[in-house]
Order: C-alpha cells, then sequence, then structure tokens
C-alpha cells in the first residue's frame, strides 16, 4: 500500500466531505459542556451508516479528535470544561481570558491540540503494533498505581489551602464508590435509589462543580449583568476577524519555547491512550502535573499559565491516536470513544486485528493518513472560527447565564439518557458554588472522582490476580515498580523541597 | 470591653461533615467486609482532615474573638449568596420543569425568566435568545443527531 | 452590536448544518428500494402502513445495535414498509424498555430484547420493577453468542478442557468476567457449580472489553466471554479457546469442541439477541411480524453478513424464544445470591 494510494483514496469528496462533517460537528459537541467525544461519536454514528468504510472511519476517528480539541474552547473561555479531557485546562485557560488574554489562550490551546493529535497519528501509523505489545504489559497492578500516582496531583493543585484540598479530594473519592462495587455486586450509598446503582458518573458532578457553580459565581454580580462580562482590557472586542486570526497563532517563538512541553506532553498522553483503562480525562492531569514539575515557575500554575494549557491539551489530543492503537491491532479499545468507533468498524466489516494492517491496508492506510490530516486541519479551523468564539466574553451575563444552564442540562442528561443526572449535576453545581466560596476547591474532587473507581478496581483485580501474596506480585512486575518509584518521588519532592529551603534559610 | 463572640465558618462547615462522616461510616459496617474497604478508607482520611480542620476553625474564631479587628471571618454573607441562590432556585424549578413539561416549553419559560431576573429588559435581546437557542438545540438534537432530550 | 455578534455565531452554526446535510446522505433505513414486493398475501389486516419503529436500548454501535442495523433491510424487503432505528439507551437497557412496554401494541413499535442483561432490570430486587416477561410479545431470535471459555495462546499447563479442569483441582486459577451481575459471571458461576472440585477465583471488569487485555498480557488464566468478543483472535492464534457453550459446534471457531460434548452435561448459553413488542397485539399483526423477520433472519444474505463480522445467528421463534428466556430466568432465579440480588 503506497503512501499516493493511500492520499488518492482520500481526495475523494466522499471521504473529504466527511472528513470536514467530522471536525465540524466533533468541535461542536465537544464545545457544549459535557458531551465529549464518547457521545459525539455515537450520536453521529448513524451518519456514517451510508458511507464507504473509510469515509466512515476516518469521519469518526475525526470526530472524536476534534471533540476533545472543541472542549478546550469553553473550557478557557467560561471555566466550562466542553469534554472531561479538558477539565485541567479550565485551570489556567479561564485566568487568562479574565486577563484579557482569552484569544491567546486558544491559539496555545490549537497548537498544543495539533501537535498532540499529529504526534499521535504519526505514531499509530509507524509503530502500531509493537506499541500494542506495551498496551499488554499494563494490566490491574499497574492502572491502581497510575491513579495512585495521579492523586497525588491533588497535593499540587491545593497548596494555597492543603487540608481543605485534601479533604476535598478524599470526599470524592468517596463518591466514586457509590452504586454497585464490580468485584462483589455490592450496593453502597445508593439509599435505596435504583438510579444510583451505576454510581455517580463524572460528567454530572464536572458539569456541577466547573459550570454550574461559574455560573453561581457570575450571579453573584448581577448589578452588572448586563454588561460585558469582562473589562475588554486590549480591546480585542473591537478589532477586526483577521487581527484576531493574526493574534491567537502563537509567535514562532512561543511555538518553540512549548514544544518540549507538547511533546513531553504528548508522549504521557499517548501512553495513557494506549491502555485500556485509561483515557483523556487522566492524561490530561498527568500531563499537567508533569509541566508544573518541570516548570521554572510552578508558582503561575493555576493563576494562569499557558504552559499548563499546553500540556493538558497536547496530551487529552494525543490520547486519540494512542487508544486506536490496540483498538486497530487487537481489538481492545483504549477509551470510551474507542469503544464506540469500534462498533464503527464492525459494521463496515473491519475485522480489529493484525490482519487489519495486511488484508485491508487500502482501507486501514487512508483513515490513519486521513485522521493525521484532520489533526491539522481542525487546527486551522479552529484558528479561523476562534475570534467569533472569543466574542463570547463580551455577551452579557443576562444572556449568556441562562444558554449555559441550559446546555449543560442537556450535556448532563444526554450522556446517559437519565434525568437523575441532571439533579446530581445540579447538587453538585450548589455543592462546587459553596466550596469555591469556603476556601475549598472542587477540582479535587473532580480529579477524585475520576481516579477513585480506577484505583479501587485496579486493587481489587490485583489482589486475586495476586493469589495472596500482594507484595511479591506488586514487586515481580517490571512496570509496577517503576510506578512505585516515580509516586514515592512526587510524594517525598514538596518534603525534600522544604528540607531544602529550610538549609537555605540556616545558611542566610 | 465585652468581647462578642466569633465563630468562623469552618467550625460549622467541619462539624456538620464530621456528623454525614459518621452516618455514612454506619453505613459502611452493613456492607461485606470487601466492598466497604475502600469507602471506609476515604472515609478515614476525610475525617482526619476534618478534625483538623474543626482544629483551625476553633483557633481561628478564638482569635478572631479577642481581635474585634480581625477580617478573616469569611462567613457567607448574604448580600453576595443571595442571587446566586435565587438563581440556583429558578434552575431547580427548570429541572423540575424539564421532567414535566418537556425541555422545549420548559425551556421556553426558562430562559425569559433568568433573563428577567437578571434586569434584562431589551424584549428583542429575550426573545432573540429564547428562539436562538431553542432552533439551535432542536436543529442540533433532533434534527441532527436524534438525540434523546429530557 | 451584541445582536450582530450572536447572529454571527448562529450564521456560523447554521454554516456547520448545511455542510453537514450535503456531506451525509442521512438514515440508513430508509433503503425503500423495493416496497410494496410482499403486501397483503395472508392477510385480512392491513399493515405496515407505515413506518416502523425500532427501539434500541442500547447506545449506537453498540453490538446488539449493528445486529439489528444489519438485519433491518432485509425485513423491511419482506414487510414493504421502511423501519426507523431509535438509539434509547440508559439505565441498562430499560430506559428503551419501560417506553415499549408501554407504548400501543400496534405492532408500529418494536424492540431490540438483549438476554440476559434484560433480568437484572426486574429481578434485581434493587431496580424495583415489575415490568417483565409477561408485558411483552415475543417475535423472533436473531443471534445467539455463545459462552465460550477462553485460555491464553502460550498456556503450557494445560491443553484442552479436561486437562484444565484436572490442572485447577489442585492449582488455583484465575478466571475474568465482566462484572458480578454480567452474563459472563453467571457462566463462570453455573461452571463452578457443575464442577465444585475446582479452583477458580473471578476477577471481574467493568466489560469484556476490559478483560480481554488481562488474558491477552497473560495477567489472568481464563476468559469467560462470548463467541463473537474473541472469535478472530482464535483464528490468528492470538488466543485459544478451550470449549463453547452452545448444542453444535460454532461455525466461527469449528475447531472448538462444545462443553456437552466434552462433558455430557448439559450447559448452553450465551448472549441472545431477539425482537419483541408490547403485549395485547393484535394476532393477525403479530403473525405478520413474525413471518417478516422469519424470513429475513433466515436469509442466507443477512446470515452472511453477519458470519463475516462473527456474530452467530440463531433464529428461534416467537415461542421457542419464550420458552428459552423462561428457563433462563428460573436459572438465574436461583442464582440470584451470587449475583447479589437479594
Amino acid at each position: 500500500m503506497s503512501f499516493a494510494n493511500a492520499i488518492m483514496t482520500l481526495m475523494q469528496p466522499e471521504v473529504f466531505l466527511a472528513m470536514m462533517v467530522g471536525i465540524l460537528g466533533g468541535m461542536i459537541i465537544g464545545i457544549l459542556p459535557g458531551l465529549g467525544g464518547t457521545i459525539a461519536a455515537a450520536l453521529m454514528m448513524p451518519l456514517t451508516y451510508s458511507l464507504s468504510p473509510t469515509a466512515a472511519l476516518v469521519m469518526l476517528t475525526t470526530i472524536y479528535t476534534s471533540a476533545v480539541y472543541g472542549g478546550s474552547f469553553t473550557a478557557i473561555l467560561l471555566h466550562t470544561p466542553g469534554t472531561t479531557a479538558s477539565a485541567a485546562t479550565a485551570l489556567d485557560g479561564y485566568e487568562l481570558t479574565k486577563q484579557g488574554k482569552g484569544l491567546e489562550s486558544l491559539g496555545v490551546a490549537s497548537f498544543a491540540s495539533v501537535v498532540g493529535g499529529l504526534f499521535s497519528a504519526i505514531m499509530l501509523l509507524m509503530i502500531a503494533p509493537s506499541l500494542s505489545k506495551v498496551a499488554l504489559m499494563f494490566s490491574s497492578p499497574e492502572y491502581f498505581l497510575i491513579a495512585i500516582f495521579g492523586l497525588t496531583i491533588i497535593g499540587s493543585l491545593v497548596k494555597d489551602a492543603p487540608i481543605k484540598g485534601l479533604a476535598a479530594g478524599a470526599f470524592g473519592l468517596l463518591i466514586s464508590t457509590v452504586g454497585m462495587d464490580a468485584m462483589t455486586g455490592q450496593l453502597r450509598f445508593t439509599f435505596g435509589k435504583a438510579w444510583l446503582h451505576s454510581g455517580i458518573t463524572i460528567v454530572p458532578t464536572m458539569i456541577g462543580l466547573f459550570a454550574i457553580s461559574q455560573v453561581l459565581i457570575l450571579a453573584e454580580n448581577w448589578a452588572h449583568a448586563n454588561e460585558q462580562m469582562f473589562e475588554d482590557t486590549d480591546g480585542n472586542l473591537k478589532e477586526s476577524w483577521w487581527t484576531s486570526v493574526k493574534r491567537m497563532v502563537p509567535s514562532g517563538k512561543m511555538m518553540l519555547k512549548l514544544l518540549p512541553n507538547a511533546i513531553r506532553s504528548a508522549v504521557a498522553g499517548l501512553l495513557i491512550g494506549i491502555m485500556p483503562g485509561a483515557g483523556g480525562d487522566v492524561a490530561c492531569w498527568v500531563s499537567y502535573d508533569m509541566a508544573k514539575r518541570a516548570s521554572k515557575t510552578p508558582e503561575e500554575f493555576g493563576k494562569g499559565s499557558y504552559a499548563g494549557i499546553c500540556a493538558s491539551e497536547a496530551a487529552n489530543n494525543a490520547v486519540t491516536g494512542g487508544s486506536f492503537i490496540p483498538l486497530f491491532t487487537l481489538g481492545v479499545p483504549g477509551s470510551s470513544t474507542a469503544a464506540v468507533i469500534l462498533g464503527g468498524m464492525m459494521i463496515h466489516g473491519l475485522i480489529p486485528g493484525n490482519s487489519l494492517f495486511t488484508d485491508q491496508a487500502d482501507k486501514v492506510y487512508p483513515i490513519m493518513i486521513g485522521f493525521m490530516i484532520a489533526n491539522v486541519l481542525m487546527g486551522i479551523i479552529g484558528v479561523l472560527i476562534g475570534p467569533t468564539l472569543t466574542r463570547l466574553a463580551g455577551v452579557p451575563i443576562s444572556s449568556l447565564a441562562p444558554i449555559l444552564i441550559v446546555l449543560c442540562m442537556i450535556g448532563a442528561y444526554t450522556t446517559n439518557g437519565n434525568i437523575y443526572d441532571v439533579y446530581i449535576a445540579l447538587a453538585f453545581g450548589i455543592v462546587g458554588y459553596l466550596m469555591r466560596r469556603t476556601g475549598f476547591t472542587p477540582t479535587p474532587i473532580v480529579l477524585a472522582v475520576i481516579l477513585g473507581g480506577m484505583a479501587e478496581n485496579g486493587f481489587s483485580q490485583s489482589l486475586i490476580m495476586a493469589r495472596g501474596n500482594v507484595v511479591g506480585y506488586y514487586m515481580s512486575r517490571p512496570i509496577s515498580c517503576v510506578l512505585i518509584v516515580l509516586t514515592l518521588a512526587a510524594l517525598l519532592w514538596p518534603i525534600y523541597q522544604w528540607i531544602r529551603g529550610k538549609l537555605k534559610a540556616k545558611k542566610a | 470591653m465585652k468581647k462578642k463572640l466569633v465563630i468562623h465558618q469552618d467550625v460549622y462547615i467541619s462539624v456538620l461533615l464530621l456528623v454525614l462522616s459518621a452516618y455514612l461510616w454506619y453505613l459502611t459496617t452493613k456492607m461485606m467486609p470487601d466492598a466497604a474497604r475502600f469507602p471506609r478508607l476515604a472515609l478515614g482520611v476525610f475525617v482526619i482532615l476534618m478534625v483538623w480542620t474543626l482544629i483551625s476553625g476553633i483557633r481561628k474564631s478564638i482569635a478572631a474573638t479577642n481581635d474585634p479587628e480581625h477580617k478573616d471571618v469569611r462567613l457567607l454573607k448574604w448580600e453576595q449568596n443571595k442571587m446566586p441562590f435565587a438563581l440556583f432556585g429558578i434552575t431547580v424549578l427548570y429541572a423540575i420543569g424539564l421532567n414535566y413539561l418537556g425541555f422545549f416549553i420548559a425551556t421556553a419559560v426558562f430562559i425569559p425568566v433568568v433573563m428577567l431576573f437578571f434586569r434584562c429588559h431589551n424584549w428583542k435581546l429575550i426573545v432573540g435568545v429564547t428562539v436562538g437557542t431553542l432552533v439551535f438545540v432542536y436543529l442540533m438534537f433532533v434534527v441532527f443527531l436524534k438525540a434523546a432530550l429530557p | 452590536m451584541k445582536r450582530t455578534r450572536l447572529i454571527a455565531l448562529l450564521l456560523l452554526l447554521v454554516m456547520c448544518f448545511s455542510l453537514t446535510a450535503c456531506g451525509d446522505k442521512q438514515t440508513p433505513s430508509t433503503s425503500g428500494s423495493s416496497s410494496q414486493v410482499s403486501s397483503s398475501t395472508d392477510g385480512d389486516v392491513d399493515f405496515p402502513t407505515k413506518t416502523i419503529t425500532l427501539v434500541i436500548p442500547w447506545a449506537a454501535g453498540s453490538s446488539g445495535d449493528n445486529g439489528a442495523r444489519i438485519l433491518m433491510p432485509f425485513v423491511e424487503k419482506e414487510l414493504g414498509t421502511s423501519i426507523a432505528v431509535v438509539n434509547n439507551p440508559g439505565a441498562s437497557g430499560w430506559l428503551g424498555w419501560d417506553e415499549v412496554a408501554a407504548a400501543d401494541p400496534d405492532g408500529y413499535t418494536i424492540s431490540l430484547l438483549t438476554l440476559p442483561s434484560f433480568y437484572g432490570g426486574y429481578m434485581n430486587p434493587a431496580n424495583n420493577r415489575t415490568t417483565n416477561l409477561d408485558d411483552f410479545q415475543m417475535i423472533a431470535n436473531q443471534v445467539s453468542d455463545w459462552a465460550v471459555l477462553y485460555f491464553q495462546a502460550g498456556e503450557t499447563r494445560f491443553t484442552d478442557f479436561n486437562s484444565m479442569l484436572e490442572y485447577a483441582k489442585d492449582h488455583e486459577l484465575i478466571i475474568g468476567a465482566s462484572g458480578v451481575d454480567s452474563d459472563d459471571n453467571m457462566m463462570v458461576e453455573r461452571l463452578k457449580k457443575l464442577h465444585p472440585d475446582i479452583k477458580l477465583s473471578t476477577v471481574q471488569g467493568k466489560s469484556s472489553g476490559e478483560v480481554k487485555p488481562m488474558l491477552l498480557g497473560g495477567h489472568i488464566d481464563l476468559w469467560m466471554a462470548n463467541v463473537g468478543d474473541g472469535a478472530t483472535q482464535v483464528k490468528n492464534g492470538e488466543l485459544g479457546a478451550l470449549c463453547v457453550f452452545s448444542n453444535e459446534r460454532c461455525d466461527m471457531i469449528p475447531d472448538v469442541p462444545t462443553y456437552n460434548e466434552l462433558t455430557g452435561n448439559n450447559l448452553v448459553a450465551g448472549s441472545d439477541r431477539g425482537y419483541f413488542m408490547p403485549a395485547g397485539g393484535d394476532p393477525a399483526v403479530v403473525k405478520k411480524l413474525q413471518d417478516a423477520f422469519e424470513k429475513a433472519i433466515n436469509d442466507p444474505e443477512h446470515i452472511a453478513a453477519m458470519t463475516e463480522l462473527g456474530i452467530n445467528v440463531n433464529y428461534m421463534n416467537a415461542d421457542d424464544l419464550l420458552a428459552y428466556a423462561k428457563d433462563t430466568e428460573k436459572v438465574i432465579e436461583e442464582l440470584k445470591p451470587v449475583l447479589g440480588w437479594n
């Protein structure tokens, strides 16, 4: 299968159009609060049934990556992550928007998303089969340890009020235990309510804690509700569209500065994407934390750091290509969105496995190259519509608040088609508001809900796999050992810094 | 001079949450031991941190009581919070309305109410936002995606 | 100013929609090339006169959904009408089934029945639901995805089912299943009951997709799943299969013996997908639907399309399906304590 043939296939109007529909549809659904790649792929799946297999799969893979990208827009502009994978983006992005740097933040997010997506697409094209073997080395013990490693991030997120932050994390872990325990079938904290059996899921939790609480905070300022939301400090609302586009594209210097960060985050995202048990929601936090630790100015994180946006966005888009690797080679979806795409592959007669790369190479290579191209096109389209979207910041609260609430309700409802998820989102909305007004941070709850189930499941499963010798079992697994060392380092690093600071103070 | 007793909000919050924890702990006693392990771990950590918050809250209260000028008592203030709470109340009614009236009727009522609540009297804008949102949702979710709405 | 911005936004959205509207040829179901082929040969009832709605209580792209979408064009051909496929996922399938149970039994609302996931909705008391099999009228069964016991491709400790039984008498084996109340775990429990002397510890994942890499990576010894979950890997030599829990050997994996032929016991189960409608419909309408589904499911083209995807077509008529479903119901009743349904 030559490269030229693949390009020829992609030049067909049907395939190209499918790609454009995928980019725009994915981006719009991604932008809407709570609706992410999984629901985007599931909702748009019926559109692919009449397409050729190549066009259909190009569309589905494109939807995934552009939904993840679209999620960053609302995260940055409105503190309302469009997808769970953009939760970490909201921390710095919204701070920058408040400083009048929304456009530049979107630019960095676009740059990072393209780098992350492109990197993962190239890896998918080049070394998918060998990477899939890596995926199989990870199992329950490693998932448990990755979750624990992820939870150490809470410590670095809540420097201002560590006790309250950690308490929020513990509370989040508790929330993750609601529902039926997969190992024992025990119902926990369901209070006899059937709708709590499947637990409290991350989408309504995040919508409530981030988006609805944000609307409530905006409402405090109701006397000014009919004015613009933010001071137009640098006049970007008055600029022409073209000037805005030029401002949005990061400068070459900026790109060079962020490139190491983007690549590191993309590698982390790719690896997490390959693992069947973890997806973009985990990856954005892990690489955000990595970027913070590597940064020379970690104090900027959470107060408006481009590096933070770059890390989160590069990682979550790299997850998309990563999750296709075990999907294509083993038939094992690397994320919940990939699981939906697996259904799409089946109905178009593409049976995953190594034979996909030999017998059906004429279809698969165009799909992978199409996915690569889509990642770049998505960034270009994003930059073109970005300036229009940033003007959202100029919409008065009185118009924005009701629209946001309506979209949040849809987002909470559509994921599971469950009205109770709407109530859960509302409950977390008021909880999140009260937390933010009493010195707690809601972010650790989101992180703990994402990681809590993974930690518990991984641990209970590994207990059985270990056949009674837990410590020996973990020690016999090289990847586990590496993860244990990493976690210990993450925990001991602040203590080391503290001691070093004391020693320096003594000398001085 | 008679000192006025000031109680820091952290005291109220932590006591409330400690009572809740006690109840949740009681619930874990009825679970299978394997299933109760993880919730208890999380609860244990939570309780320790809440006790810590309680102690520091009491300290802050003592400090605030002794020093009338102390301004670190960030009690939730009604003037600041009444609007968010009112908006939240409207939203809860909306969510209930979603269940009984269906999405489009409930939303058609909700958006103008919230906009009036924010004292927006520009009728053209109100109608525009309401109709615009409804049309967008209809096209996007009903026509295009065929998704279920509340 | 503000309004122009809003209008700009809306325009943008409209642009997207018009683009998409050109791009896709929309809706798979109305293929309608051959309408009125077989209209009213045996009927005094005028059915169908309008579009039939098939409610699928699972998401688009799920395994049940895929099979249904492949079948529907064949049913459309038989009935001479179009069928709109509507996905209504949620509450483990019961969001859709509750809706269908309450629908008019005029034959224009039908639904996909997936067994055994259907049972949990009313047999687990925690769900507090009384709707059950009796509230529906069976039409036909389309697919039986038989349960299969998989093992690692490079396994040396045992080579077939009987040597596994021998080995497991003295050594603990780790078996993967997808959740305490999943069909896979029901099979593990039924197997344990029939072979009380083997040592099996179960690792529960949330889905078969979560458990499969555990076996592929050699982290567990056995995996209880269905034919569709791993038949491709068995063909490619990436996984092995000890036995299949069907009456006859399965075309997808013809070298794998059935459990019954190996042991002489009778244990046949899997996950089944059939079609049903609300109870109380006009018998003539029901008959028409049943006949149409029978012809469509047995259409060689349909069987070929399904086999290519590794899905095992197993036609059962309405009575057989109901009897089978009731039998399974009894088995599950006994398993309730193990499944945590009390």
